[in-house]
C-alpha cells in the first residue's frame, strides 16, 4: 500500500525509470537472442564440427578473387585421402526457373547435389527415402514450403518437376522423390530443391563443395598437404591457388566470400549491437543511479527518522530493496513485453527451452543490479546521525552526468559517420539515384539471346529513353580474368585482367563519361555477328573440313576491330598514369574463343566507375562491347509515365520471352540491396543513438527538475534581490555547459577511434571530418540545454514570494 | 539509569578543536522528569543526542541501563532505540509520505510487532490522544499541535522507558505548549522517565530536576541545589 502511495507521488520519477530500464532490458534481450542466434548457425548438424568447406583463393594479384564455391572435380580428394570422408557438392542452378504444372517461378534455392548430403547435413525429411536420395539421376527433393505452395499438399511423391537452370536452352524434368522440412533460419542456406546430378558436365563447373573429415583430424595439416599437392600438379604457368578449408559453423559469422549462397550474418554487426545495448544500459542504470540518489537525498528526512524509531540500515535497505522490486518488475514486463513482440518480427523465440535459462538470468541481473543501485546510497553516503535535515546535492550532475553524456555524443557521432558512409558509397554507384531505371536481373540464357528484339521493341516506345544491359547486375562482383595483350606493355607474371561485357550505349546510360578517349563506339557487332563467331572459333577449335562455311563465316565475321575500353585501375595495374598514352593502342583479351574477342584497339579510359560493390577495390577491367553475356538489362523509362513504360516492358517481355516469367527492381533498390547488412547496422545504430538520446534528456530533465525543487529558495531570494530571468537561466545552465563540454571532449577521441575502425571495412570511405564530432556535441548540448532550460525557466519565472513562502 | 562520566564533544576542524561539551558528569535516575536548559549553541541538543545514542562523545562513559554504551554494537543500539528510547523534536519529523496511523505504527513495526497487536496499541494511541477521525490524514494536513501529539504518540507507542524530548514546544503557541507539557507530565507519572530541552521558564518547572549548560559546561544543576536545600531545610 505504502510502495504504490509512494510511486504515485513520485509517478514522473518512476515513469523515468520505468521508461529506461524496460528499454534497457528489452534491448538486452533481442540482443541477447539475436546473438544465441547469429552464434548457432549450422550448429544443429550433429556432426557440424567436423563439417569444412573447401574454398580456393587465385593467386593473380590485382584480379585476384576468392569465391565461396570452387571450380572442378574434387571427387579425388576424397579417394586419395582417407580423413576426408565423404564430400557433398552443391551446385546451384543459378536463378532457376522452376515449372509446376502451368505455374513457372524463379528460384536461387534449387541445387544439384551428392547422395552423401544427407549423410553429412542433419535437415529433416518429412517423406521419402533419405538414404536413397540422389542416388539416381533425375531425383528431388522439395521442402515443405514449395511443396504446400505448388501443389497444396505433401503428398506429392512420383510427380513432375521441370527446371531451367540459367544457362541451359531448356527446361528439364524431375520426379519428386522426398519432401524435406524447410531448413531452419539458421542455416547458411536454404534449399527448396535439391536434385542429383544428371550428368558428367554437371561435375564440371562451379560448386559450393563440402567435407566431412575424421574426428581428430589436424586440419591444418589436412590444409598444408591439399596445397602442396596443388601446388605439384600446377601446370598453368600462374601462382598455383591457395586452398581453405573452413569450418561451417564459421561461414555464417566469418565469410564474407564472393558468390556466397546467400547473404552472411557478420560479427561486426554483433559487435556494434553489442556495444549499442552497453550503452543503452549503461544510460538507463545511470538515470536510475542518479534518480534513486535524488530520491534518497528526499527521504532522507524519513530515513533518519525511521532509524531514530528503531529501524536498523538493514531493514531500511529491505524497505528500499523491496520498492526497487516493484519497479523492477514494471520494467522488466514491459520490457518483456517490447521483447517478445520485436522477437516475433526477428523470427526468434523467447521462450525456447534453450534459451529461456539465460532469459532468466539477465532477468535477474537486472532485478539484482537495480536493487543494489538502489540501496547503495543508503550504506555509502554519511547519514549524519543528527536530525537536522540538510540536503546538499551540488555535486549530483557530475560523473553519472558526464559518462552518459560521453556516451550520447558517441553514438550520435557514431550515427552521423554511419549514415555519410553509406551515402557516400551509395553515391559513388553510378546511376544509384536515378529513380527511373529499371533492372531486370540475372536473366535466363534464351532471353540474352533474344535481347536485341527486346531492345528494339522497347525503343519503338517514347515511354523508354534508354536500354542498356552488362555480363553483371548492379553492386555484384566481377570475377572472370582472362589473360591479355597490349602494345607496348611488358606483362608480368601471370597477370590478367578482368573481363566485363557491355552494350555499347552502357556508359552513356549511366552517365558515365571517359577520361581520355570516347565512350562513343560507334558500330558494334550484333548478336548475329556474336553467334557467327562463336561457330567459327568452334569450327576451327574443332579443325573443320568445311572450307566453305569457314570462308563465309570469317567473310562475316573478320574486318571488325574490337573496341576496348579500359578503367583506371587497369592503367594503374599497367602502370600508364595517363589516361591518353593509353588512346589507340593495340589490345585484345586471349579467349577460349579468340574469334569472338578479336584484336582491336583501346578506344577510351573511364575512371572507376563503380558498378560493382564497394567492399574490396575496383578491379582493372577490360570493356568490350558484347551481348551474349549480358545477364542483366538496365532500362530507362519516362519519369512521368512510370506506370505506363513499367506496362509496355512486361507487355514487352510478355511478347518475346513467353515462357520466362519477367522479373524486375529499381536500380536504387538493386544497390541498398548490396548493402541491406551495413543497411541494418546504420539503421541499429541510428536507433540507439535516438534511443539513447531521449534516455540521456529524460535523466537530465529529472536531475534539473529536482535540482529546481531544491533551489526554489534561493531562486526567490536571487529575484527578490535583483537578478534578471536571464541571469538565473545562465547561472543554471551554466553548470550543464561545462559538464557536456567535458563529456565532449572525452568522447570525441573515443568516437573517432570507433569510427575509423568500423570505416576500415570499407575499399572506399567517407572522411571523419571534424564537424560531425562538434555537431554531435552540439546537439548533446542543445538537447541538454532544452530540457535544462525547461526547468529553470519554470522556476526563473515563478512569482519569488511564493517561492519564499515555500519553505 | 543513565550514568554520563566525563563526557567530552568536540569537532575537530583544520585549525583548532571546538569544544561542545566538556566534562559533563550527570546521573539521571529512573522516573525523572529531567530538564536541560541554557542558550543556543550550548550544546543541549549535543548532549541529548548523546543520551538517544544518536551521536557518541568525543571522549567518556556512558551508561545506559548499566551497559557501557560507548562500547555497544550499532545492532544493540538499534536494540535499545526499538525498546527503551522514544524521540520528541522540535520539527515534529513525522515522515511526510505517511499517514498519521502510519506515522504512529513505524516503530512498533521494526519492534517486530504482529499486525494485530499493533492495530490495538495505534488504535489505543489514536483514542488516547483523540486522533481517530485525523488517523488517514497525512503531516501536513494537520496544524503543528496535532502533529506534535501525533508525534509524543509515536515515540511512547512502544513503550518506551525513556522519552527524549528536544524543544517540544518550540514550534507550538503557549497553549498548544501547555497541552503537551500537561501531557509529558502525564507520561512521566506513568512510569516513563523523561529529559527535555527547553527555553521556556515556564515549562522547565513542570520537570522535577533542571540542569542549565553553558558552553558546554553544567552550570546549574538543580537536583544538587535542591538536595542541598533539603539539607538546609532538615538542618
Ligand atoms: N557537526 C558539527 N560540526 C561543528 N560544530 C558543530 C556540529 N554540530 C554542532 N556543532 C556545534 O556545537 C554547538 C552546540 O550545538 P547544539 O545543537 O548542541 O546547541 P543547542 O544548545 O542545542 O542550541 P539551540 O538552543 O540553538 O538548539 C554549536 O555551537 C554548534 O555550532
Ligand atoms: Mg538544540
Amino acid at each position: 500500500m505504502k510502495v504504490f502511495r509512494r510511486v504515485k507521488q513520485n509517478l514522473q520519477w518512476v515513469l523515468i525509470n520505468v521508461t529506461g530500464l524496460s528499454i534497457a532490458v528489452a534491448c538486452s534481450l533481442i540482443i541477447l537472442l539475436y546473438i544465441l542466434q547469429q552464434t548457432s548457425y549450422d550448429r544443429f548438424h550433429s556432426k557440424a564440427d567436423y563439417i569444412y568447406r573447401i574454398t580456393l583463393e587465385s593467386n593473380q594479384g590485382a584480379s585476384s578473387i576468392h569465391p565461396a564455391r570452387v571450380y572442378g572435380d574434387l571427387r579425388q580428394m576424397v579417394t586419395d585421402y582417407p580423413v576426408i570422408e565423404r564430400m557433398v557438392r552443391l551446385v546451384p542452378f543459378r536463378n532457376a526457373i522452376v515449372k509446376i504444372g502451368d505455374q513457372k517461378f524463379y528460384s536461387r534455392n534449387a541445387f544439384l547435389t551428392d547422395s552423401s548430403f544427407f549423410k553429412v547435413f542433419d535437415f529433416k525429411v518429412i517423406s521419402g527415402n533419405s538414404k536413397k536420395a540422389f542416388s539416381q539421376p533425375g531425383q528431388v527433393f522439395i521442402s515443405r514450403t514449395l511443396a504446400i505452395k505448388y501443389f497444396g499438399t505433401l503428398d506429392v511423391i512420383g510427380k513432375e518437376i521441370s527446371i531451367l537452370h540459367q544457362q541451359d536452352p531448356n527446361f528439364k524434368v524431375f520426379t519428386i522423390d522426398g519432401v524435406m522440412e524447410d531448413f531452419p533460419a539458421n542455416s547458411h542456406f536454404h534449399a527448396d530443391l535439391l536434385s542429383s546430378f544428371t550428368s558428367e558436365d554437371d561435375l564440371t563447373t562451379w560448386s559450393y563443395t563440402y567435407f566431412l573429415i575424421k574426428k581428430g583430424t589436424d586440419i591444418n595439416a589436412l590444409r598444408g598437404t591439399l596445397q602442396q599437392k596443388m601446388e605439384s600438379e600446377n601446370k598453368s604457368g600462374n601462382p598455383a591457388p591457395v586452398i581453405y578449408l573452413q569450418k561451417l559453423t564459421d561461414i555464417h559469422l566469418f565469410s564474407h566470400k564472393s558468390r556466397e549462397i546467400e547473404n552472411n550474418g557478420e560479427i561486426r554487426s554483433i559487435v556494434l549491437l553489442v556495444s549499442g545495448t552497453i550503452i543503452i544500459i549503461f544510460i538507463a542504470l545511470i538515470n536510475f543511479f542518479n534518480l534513486s540518489r535524488v530520491q534518497f537525498i528526499s527521504r532522507l528526512k524519513s530515513i533518519k527518522v525511521k532509524l531514530i524509531n528503531g529501524a536498523s540500515r538493514g531493514i531500511l535497505a529491505g524497505e528500499i530493496a523491496l520498492e526497487s522490486l516493484l519497479l523492477s518488475v514494471l520494467s522488466i514486463s514491459v520490457g518483456l513485453v517490447i521483447a517478445i513482440s520485436l522477437s516475433r518480427h526477428l523470427g526468434i523465440s523467447i521462450f525456447d527451452p534453450d534459451r529461456i535459462v539465460l532469459v532468466f538470468l539477465v532477468v535477474l541481473g537486472f532485478i539484482f543490479t537495480i536493487a543494489l543501485l538502489s540501496v547503495l546510497p543508503l550504506f555509502t553516503s554519511k547519514i549524519v546521525n543528527d536530525i537536522k535535515v540538510t540536503s546538499r546535492q551540488e555535486n549530483l550532475y557530475t560523473y553519472p552526468l558526464l559518462i552518459q553524456f560521453t556516451l550520447a555524443v558517441t553514438a550520435i557521432a557514431a550515427t552521423i559517420v554511419l549514415n555519410r558512409q553509406m551515402d557516400y558509397i551509395n553515391r559513388q554507384h553510378p546511376a544509384s539515384q536515378n529513380a527511373n531505371m529499371m533492372v531486370i536481373p540475372d536473366n535466363p540464357w534464351e532471353s540474352i539471346q533474344r535481347y536485341e528484339v527486346f531492345k528494339n521493341e522497347l525503343l519503338n516506345s517514347t515511354l523508354i529513353t534508354a536500354v542498356t544491359a552488362a555480363m553483371e547486375d548492379p553492386g555484384s562482383d566481377i570475377l572472370d580474368a582472362v589473360d591479355f595483350e597490349m602494345e607496348g606493355i611488358e606483362k608480368k607474371e601471370g597477370q590478367s585482367i578482368n573481363i566485363f561485357t557491355t552494350d555499347s550505349n552502357f556508359f552513356s546510360s549511366l552517365g558515365i563519361h571517359p577520361l581520355a578517349g570516347t565512350t562513343e563506339l560507334g558500330f558494334t557487332p550484333s548478336q548475329k555477328w556474336e553467334s557467327d563467331a562463336v561457330e567459327l572459333s568452334q569450327l576451327r577449335e574443332n579443325k573443320s573440313s568445311d572450307k566453305q562455311k569457314l570462308a563465309e563465316l570469317e567473310k562475316r565475321v573478320g574486318g571488325y576491330r574490337e573496341k576496348y575500353i579500359l578503367n583506371q585501375s587497369a592503367l594503374k595495374m599497367l602502370g600508364i598514369y595517363n589516361p591518353g598514352k593509353a588512346i589507340g593502342k593495340r589490345f585484345r583479351i586471349n579467349f577460349f574463343l579468340p574469334d569472338l574477342f578479336p584484336e582491336g584497339e583501346i578506344v577510351g579510359v573511364v575512371p572507376d566507375f563503380h558498378y560493382t560493390n564497394l567492399h574490396s577495390e575496383e578491379k582493372p577491367l577490360a570493356i568490350a562491347p558484347r551481348k551474349m553475356f549480358n545477364y542483366c538489362f538496365l532500362i530507362s523509362i519516362d519519369p512521368k509515365q512510370r506506370g505506363k513504360a513499367i506496362a509496355k516492358i512486361a507487355s514487352a517481355w510478355q511478347k518475346i520471352n513467353p515462357e520466362f516469367p519477367l522479373q524486375y527492381e529499381f536500380i536504387t533498390d538493386t544497390y541498398r540491396k548490396v548493402y541491406a547488412g551495413e543497411y541494418a547496422q546504420t539503421r541499429v545504430l541510428s536507433l540507439f543513438a535516438l534511443i539513447s538520446i531521449i534516455l540521456s534528456a529524460l535523466g537530465i530533465f529529472a536531475m534539473a527538475a529536482f535540482s529546481m525543487q531544491h533551489r526554489i529558495k534561493e531562486i526567490g531570494i536571487r529575484k527578490v534581490n535583483g537578478a534578471k530571468v536571464f541571469e538565473i537561466l545562465a547561472l543554471i545552465n551554466k553548470d550543464f555547459i561545462k559538464w557536456i563540454a567535458i563529456a565532449f571532449v572525452i568522447a570525441t577521441p573515443v568516437a573517432y577511434f570507433a569510427m575509423r575502425k568500423w570505416l576500415q571495412n570499407f575499399a572506399y570511405k567517407t572522411e571523419l571530418s571534424w564537424w560531425i564530432f562538434a555537431v554531435a556535441g552540439l546537439i548533446a548540448l542543445g538537447i541538454a540545454l532544452l530540457t535544462v532550460s525547461w526547468q529553470s525557466w519554470k522556476a526563473a519565472t515563478r512569482n519569488p514570494v511564493e517561492a519564499l513562502r515555500y519553505e | 539509569m543513565i550514568s554520563l562520566r566525563h563526557i567530552y564533544k568536540y569537532y575537530d576542524s583544520k585549525f583548532q578543536r571546538t569544544f561542545v561539551l566538556k566534562d559533563i558528569d550527570l546521573e539521571i535516575h529512573e522516573g525523572e522528569f529531567f530538564t536541560i536548559m541554557g542558550p543556543s549553541g550550548a550544546g543541549k541538543s549535543t548532549l541529548l543526542n548523546i543520551i538517544g545514542m544518536l551521536d557518541e562523545p568525543s571522549e567518556g562513559e556512558y551508561f545506559f541501563l548499566d551497559q557501557h554504551v560507548t562500547k555497544l554494537s550499532e545492532k544493540k543500539k538499534v536494540e535499545f532505540h526499538r525498546n527503551y528510547v522514544g524521540f520528541i523534536f522540535q520539527a515534529f519529523h513525522l515522515i511526510d509520505e505517511l499517514t498519521v496511523y502510519e506515522n504512529i505504527e513505524t516503530p512498533l513495526i521494526y519492534k517486530g510487532m504482529k499486525v494485530s497487536v499493533r492495530k490495538s496499541v495505534v488504535a489505543d494511541m489514536l483514542d488516547r490522544f483523540n486522533m481517530v477521525a485525523k488517523k488517514d490524514l497525512f503531516p501536513a494536513q494537520l496544524s503543528g499541535g496535532q502533529q506534535q501529539l501525533v508525534a509524543i504518540a509515536r515515540a511512547i507507542a512502544g513503550k518506551p522507558k525513556l522519552l527524549l524530548a528536544d524543544e517540544p514546544t518550540g514550534n507550538l503557541h503557549s497553549d498548544q505548549g501547555k497541552q503537551i507539557m500537561e501531557l509529558l507530565k502525564s507520561l512521566n507519572k506513568e512510569g516513563i522517565t523523561i529529559i527535555q530541552v527547553t527555553h521556556n521558564e515556564e515549562f522547565a518547572k513542570y520537570g522535577s530536576r533542571i540542569i542549565r549548560l553553558a558552553d558546554g559546561l553544567i552550570s546549574e544543576d538543580s537536583g544538587i541545589a535542591t538536595a542541598e536545600k533539603k539539607t538546609n531545610k532538615t538542618k
